[in-house]
C-alpha cells in the first residue's frame, strides 16, 4: 500500500473539495471494498476522505410511499429496518444474503452500490485485466470464468458486479442521488452503471468527485410482494452464482405488475424486461413463467464453462416468480 | 479416579478462550523488524534483474535479500527422499513456479516492508512451462520406492477375468491447499551463534534438522518453538520458507526479524497436496471376497525434490487378495512443453515426517532412494547423491550395495534407480 | 488538516484509553496487535473473508483487518481480552471452553467476539438470511439455522462448528435471549 493523507469530513461540502482538489483523493464509507483492493494494489488513493460521518444515514419515508435510504446507512441497518423489510422486503433479503454480519456492519449503501467486481484477475496486478489497465487484455476470457457473465458483455470484460443489495433495487426503479460541488443530481439506477463496451474500465454514470447521498425507492403496489433469492456455491457467505429479486402483483387472476432483475450474470444488475413483456397482463402460470424466463436468456451469450448460468437463470426465474404466485398473491 | 471416559477441557482451552495463546506472529520483541517476500509471477523461467533503488529509498526499508546477496546455504540439506530443492531459496536465478519466493524486503514496519515489496522492480525471462498432469503425461516415470517396492502379485488379469464382479474406474483428486487458519509465520533471531525461532510448524525437530543443515551448523545451535500454532494440516510439516526467510534476515541485518506470509503467499509458496490421478481395477467373487487389486496411480511432483504421494499404500496392505499389483507414478511438474495459462507447478506437500509407516521399522528399507537431481531413470548412482548421502545420512553409505534390488529379498527393483 | 501520511488517534481498548500516532495505512487489527501488544485477534487472512480479526467496535461486531486505525479514531473497541473480568471468564467463553468449541484456537478470538455482536444483533431483531418472512415485529428465534448463518463470517478450519454452534445456543439460552 503506498502512503496516503486522511481526512474526516463532517459536512458534504468539505467532502466534495478535499476530493475535487485531489485527483488521487477517494471516499472511504466502510471500506469494506476500497481497503481489501488497496492491499491488493488495485487502488491506490493519495488521499482518502472519510464520509462515514456525514449525516447521510437513516432510513425516511417518501411522499409517494416509497423510502429514501440515506447513502452511508450500514447495510445491517438498512435491511433490519422495519420499514425496509415491510415495503420492499427483497430488499432486506438481499443486502442480508450477501457477504458476512461483519462486513454488514461495516458497509454502507452507497459503497455497496460502488463495489467494484470479484473476478480475481482484477485483484491480481500480475494479470492483464481491460478494467484496471485498459487495452492490456481479459485474462478470463481464456481462462477461469465459470462464475463469469453470460449477458452484456464484450470481448474487454466477461465480469460480474458483486452486489445482491443492486439487484434487489434495479427491480424496484431505484434513484441514486449524488452531490457535486456544482451541485445536487441523481440517475435512475437503470442508467447508473455503463454498458461493458470497450472500456470496462468506465463503470458508473456518476460524475467525477460525486458522493453519492441517498437513494430513494419509488413507492408501487408490487414491492411488498416481492422476493429475492440467491444460489450460490454454498450456503452462506459467498457470491452469487445466479440471483433473482422479483416482485409480482396478481389481481383478478391476472399480473397487474411484475419485476425481475437478475444477479451475478452480467457486470450490472440485469433487469429482465423482456421477462415482464411476457408476463404482464398474463396469466401467472408456471408456463408462463417459464416462457419469460425463456426470453429473457435468449441474449445470453455463454462463455466456455459458463454455460450452466443461463440455465440456472431460467430455472430460479420460474421456482421464485411460482414462490409469489402460491403466496396470497391474488387481489 | 479414572481420567478415562471424563469430560476435560484443553489444558491451553483457557488461554485460547481468552486470547493469551501466543501464536508465531503475537510474540513481543523488542527491536523487532519485519520481513516481507517478493514472489515470482511467471510460472517458469530466469530472473534477468532486481531493482531494489526505489525500495530502497523508501522510508523504514533497511534492506533487501535476493540471490545476489542473500547467505549461502548447504545445498545437500534436505529431507527423507535427500537434497530438497525448495529450501534453497535465494541462491540462484531460478523461477521454478509461480509463486516462488525471490527477494525478502526488510523495514521496520510491516506497511513499510509490503510497500517497498511492491516497489522493486523484477525483470525475468520466461521460459515456456508445463503445467499439465496426468496419468500418461511425457515425462511420468514410475515413483521412488523408498518406501517399499511395488506390490506385484499373483496374475492380475487372470484374477479380474475370472472374477464374478469388476469394479474398473478411474478417479482424480485436484490439487488440495491445507489452508490452515493461521499463514504460516516465524519470528527468529541470532544469539551468540544460535538461532532461535517461534515458527508456525507441525514439528519442531525436523525444522531444526533442516535449518542447521542449511547453515551448516549443529543442531544444538538451533532452537525452534512451536507451541501454539493455528492449524497445519500437513502444510506445515516442512520447513518453511518463512522460517529460511526470517533467519536469513535476522542474521544479516542483525534484529529479530518477523515473516508473517500473506494468503495468497501460504497459496502460492507453501507445500500442497499434489493432484492425483488414480486407475482402480477390482475383481471379486459374487461373495464379495477379494480376487484381484490393480491400483495404478500418478501424482504431481516438483521438480526440485524427491516425494513420495502415498496413493497405493492401503491397496499394498489393507486387503487380501491373490492378485495385488499397485503401480505409482511421479509426473513432474514441468518438462519445457508448450505454454499454458498460468497455474503454478510447486514444491509437493507433506514431508514424510507427518506419516509413520511400518515399512520405516524394516531397517533396510530406507536406505534407497532416488536421486533427487534425476528426471529419468538412471542405473548408475550419481555422484552428488553419494556426496549427499553421505553427509546427510553417514550411516548409509556403509549399507549401500551396487546390486539391484532390496537386500536380502531377492525382490528386483523397479526400474533402474540411482543408488547411492 | 494537513496531507500527512500519519496520524495521532485515540482508541479505548477494553477500556483503557490509548493514544497513538499511526501510519494512516495501519488496520486496527495491527494497530491492537503491534502496537498495544493485543495479540487476541488474529490475521487470518487480511481482507475480510476469514473472522479471525472480529472485535466490537462501539458494542458491534467488525471485521478489524479492514477497518484503518485512522478511521477508527475516538472509537471503543472491545477485544477477547476484555470480555473477562478480573479472571472471571464470561458466559460464552466458558461455553466454548466446556463444549470443546475449539481446537487449535485461531479462530477462537474472532469466534467469541463475533458471537457476542451476534447475540446482540438478534436481540435487537435484526433478521437473517434465514428468518422467514415474518413481520418485523417479532425477534426470531434463535436456532441453530439462525447461529449458523449468523456467524457464517467466521471461519474454522478444524471444524469445530457443531461445538461452536452449541456454545452459541447454550450461552443465548441461558442469557434469556431464545426460548
Amino acid at each position: 500500500m503506498k502512503e496516503f493523507a486522511y481526512r474526516r469530513a463532517t459536512q458534504v461540502r468539505d467532502a466534495l473539495t478535499a476530493v475535487a482538489e485531489n485527483a488521487g483523493a477517494r471516499y472511504l464509507a466502510g471500506g469494506t471494498n476500497l481497503v481489501d483492493l488497496m492491499k491488493s494494489g488495485v487502488e491506490e488513493p493519495t488521499r482518502l476522505v472519510d464520509v462515514r460521518q456525514l449525516p447521510l444515514d437513516g432510513v425516511r419515508d417518501a411522499p409517494d410511499g416509497g423510502l429514501v435510504i440515506g447513502a452511508t446507512t450500514t447495510n445491517s441497518d438498512a435491511a433490519a429496518h422495519p420499514a425496509v423489510r415491510r415495503r420492499f422486503p427483497s430488499l432486506s433479503q438481499a443486502i442480508l444474503a450477501g457477504a458476512s454480519g461483519q462486513l454488514r456492519n461495516m458497509a454502507t449503501v452507497g459503497g455497496n452500490l460502488l463495489q467494484r467486481t470479484r473476478c480475481s484477475y482484477f485483484a491480481d496486478p500480475a494479470q492483464p485485466c481491460n478494467k484496471r489497465v485498459p487495452g492490456s487484455g481479459c485474462s478470463a476470457i481464456a481462462g477461469v470464468h465459470h462464475n463469469h457473465a453470460v449477458l452484456g458483455h464484450s470481448e474487454h470484460c466477461v465480469a460480474t458486479h458483486p452486489s445482491d443489495m443492486a439487484v434487489a433495487l434495479a427491480a424496484f426503479d431505484a434513484v441514486v442521488h449524488y452531490e457535486t460541488l456544482d451541485g445536487a443530481g441523481e440517475i435512475p439506477l437503470s442508467r447508473f452503471y455503463l454498458p461493458v463496451g470497450e472500456r470496462p474500465d468506465r463503470e458508473t454514470a456518476l460524475p467525477p468527485g460525486a458522493l453519492i447521498t441517498a437513494v430513494a425507492l419509488p413507492g408501487s403496489a408490487v414491492s411488498p410482494r416481492s422476493r429475492y433469492r440467491k444460489v450460490r456455491e454454498r450456503a452462506s457467505y459467498a457470491f452469487a452464482t445466479v440471483s433473482v429479486a422479483a416482485a409480482l402483483d396478481i389481481r383478478d387472476g391476472v399480473v397487474r405488475d411484475v419485476r425481475i432483475a437478475l444477479g451475478g450474470v452480467a457486470s450490472r444488475p440485469w433487469r429482465a424486461h423482456s421477462a415482464e413483456a411476457v408476463l404482464r397482463d398474463a396469466r401467472p402460470t408456471a408456463d408462463r413463467f417459464q416462457a419469460a424466463a425463456a426470453a429473457e436468456l435468449d441474449a445470453a451469450e455463454p462463455l466456455r464453462d459458463n454455460g450452466y448460468k443461463v440455465t440456472l437463470a431460467q430455472n430460479l426465474i420460474g421456482a421464485v416468480l411460482g414462490e409469489l404466485a402460491g403466496t396470497e398473491n391474488d387481489r | 479416579m479414572s481420567t478415562v471416559g471424563a469430560a476435560r477441557p484443553r489444558i491451553e482451552g483457557r488461554l485460547k478462550v481468552a486470547g493469551a495463546a501466543r501464536y508465531a506472529s503475537d510474540v513481543p520483541m523488542p527491536e523487532l523488524a519485519h520481513g516481507w517476500m517478493v514472489t515470482a509471477t511467471i510460472a517458469k523461467g530466469r530472473i534477468r534483474d532486481i531493482d531494489a533503488s526505489t525500495a530502497l529509498g523508501l522510508p523504514g526499508v533497511l534492506g533487501v535479500l535476493d540471490h545476489r546477496n542473500a547467505p549461502r546455504l548447504n545445498p545437500r540439506a534436505g529431507n527423507y527422499f535427500g537434497p530438497d530443492g525448495s529450501l534453497q531459496l535465494l541462491q540462484d536465478d531460478v523461477i521454478p513456479y509461480a509463486g516462488r519466493p525471490i527477494a525478502l524486503v526488510v523495514a521496520e514496519t510491516p506497511e513499510q516492508a509490503r510497500a517497498a515489496a511492491a516497489a522493486l522492480r523484477v525483470t525475468c525471462d520466461a521460459e515456456p512451462h508445463d503445467v499439465d498432469f496426468h496419468l500418461a503425461h511425457p515425462a511420468a516415470r514410475p515413483a521412488s520406492t523408498a518406501f517399499g517396492p511395488e506390490a506385484d502379485t499373483g496374475d492380475v488379469d487372470a484374477e479380474l477375468a475370472a472374477a464374478a464382479v469388476v469394479v474398473d474406474e478411474r478417479y482424480s483428486t485436484p490439487e488440495e491447499s491445507h489452508c490452515a487458519l493461521e499463514p504460516h509465520a516465524a519470528t527468529v533471531w541470532w544469539a551468540d551463534g544460535h538461532v532461535y525461532a517461534v515458527d508456525s510448524n507441525q514439528g519442531a525437530f525436523s525444522v531444526s534438522e533442516v535449518l542447521s543443515a542449511l547453515w551448516s551448523i549443529d543442531r544444538e545451535r538451533v532452537h525452534i518453538r512451536a507451541e501454539h500454532v493455528g492449524g497445519g494440516f500437513g502444510g506445515k510439516s516442512a520447513c518453511g520458507p518463512q522460517v529460511i526467510l526470517a533467519a536469513m534476515a535476522a542474521e544479516r541485518f542483525g534484529r529479530p526479524v518477523r515473516i508473517a506470509m500473506t494468503r495468497a503467499q501460504v497459496f502460492e509458496a507453501t507445500a500442497s497436496r499434489p493432484p492425483t490421478e488414480q486407475l482402480v481395477r477390482l475383481g471379486a467373487d459374487a461373495d464379495g471376497r477379494l480376487r484381484a487389486i490393480h491400483h495404478r496411480a500418478a501424482y504431481a511432483l516438483s521438480p526440485l525434490a524427491e516425494y513420495i504421494e502415498w496413493c497405493t499404500e492401503q491397496a499394498k496392505i489393507l486387503y487380501a487378495a491373490p492378485a495385488i499389483r499397485t503401480q505409482l507414478t511421479a509426473v513432474p511438474s514441468t518438462s519445457c512443453r508448450r505454454p499454458r495459462c498460468a497455474v503454478p507447478a510447486r514444491r509437493p506437500a507433506r514431508s514424510p515426517w507427518s506419516r509413520r509407516s511400518t515399512s520405516w521399522r524394516s531397517g533396510w528399507r530406507w536406505t534407497r532412494w532416488s536421486c533427487a537431481c534425476a528426471t529419468s531413470p538412471r542405473t548408475r548412482p550419481c555422484r552428488d547423491c553419494r556426496s549427499a548421502a553421505a553427509a546427510w545420512f553417514p550411516a548409509c553409505g556403509r549399507a549401500h550395495a551396487e546390486s539391484a534390488g532390496r537386500p536380502g529379498t531377492g525382490v528386483p527393483a523397479r526400474g533402474a534407480r540411482a543408488r547411492c | 488538516m494537513t496531507d500527512s501520511a500519519n496520524s495521532e488517534i485515540s482508541l479505548r481498548v477494553n477500556d483503557v484509553l490509548h493514544r497513538l500516532s499511526v501510519d494512516n495505512r495501519r488496520t486496527l487489527l495491527d494497530a491492537l496487535r503491534e502496537d498495544l501488544g493485543v495479540t487476541g485477534p488474529k490475521k487470518g487472512c487480511d481482507h475480510g473473508q476469514c473472522g479471525a480479526c472480529t472485535v466490537l467496535r462501539d458494542g458491534r461486531r467488525v471485521v478489524s483487518c479492514l477497518t484503518l486505525a485512522v478511521a477508527a479514531d475516538d472509537a471503543a473497541i472491545t477485544t477477547v481480552e476484555g470480555l473477562a473480568a478480573e479472571g472471571e471468564l464470561r458466559p460464552i467463553q466458558e461455553a466454548f471452553l466446556r463444549l470443546d468449541g475449539l481446537q487449535c484456537g485461531f479462530c477462537t478470538p474472532g469466534q467469541i467476539c463475533s458471537a457476542i455482536g451476534m447475540l446482540a444483533e438478534h436481540a435487537a431483531g435484526w433478521p437473517s438470511a434465514v428468518t422467514a418472512g415474518e413481520s418485523p415485529d417479532r425477534v426470531p428465534d434463535l436456532d441453530e439455522a439462525e447461529v449458523r448463518e449468523r456467524m457464517s463470517g467466521n471461519l474454522c478450519r478444524c471444524g469445530a462448528h457443531p461445538s461452536i454452534v452449541r456454545a452459541v445456543l447454550e450461552t443465548a439460552v441461558r442469557e434469556g435471549v431464545t426460548r
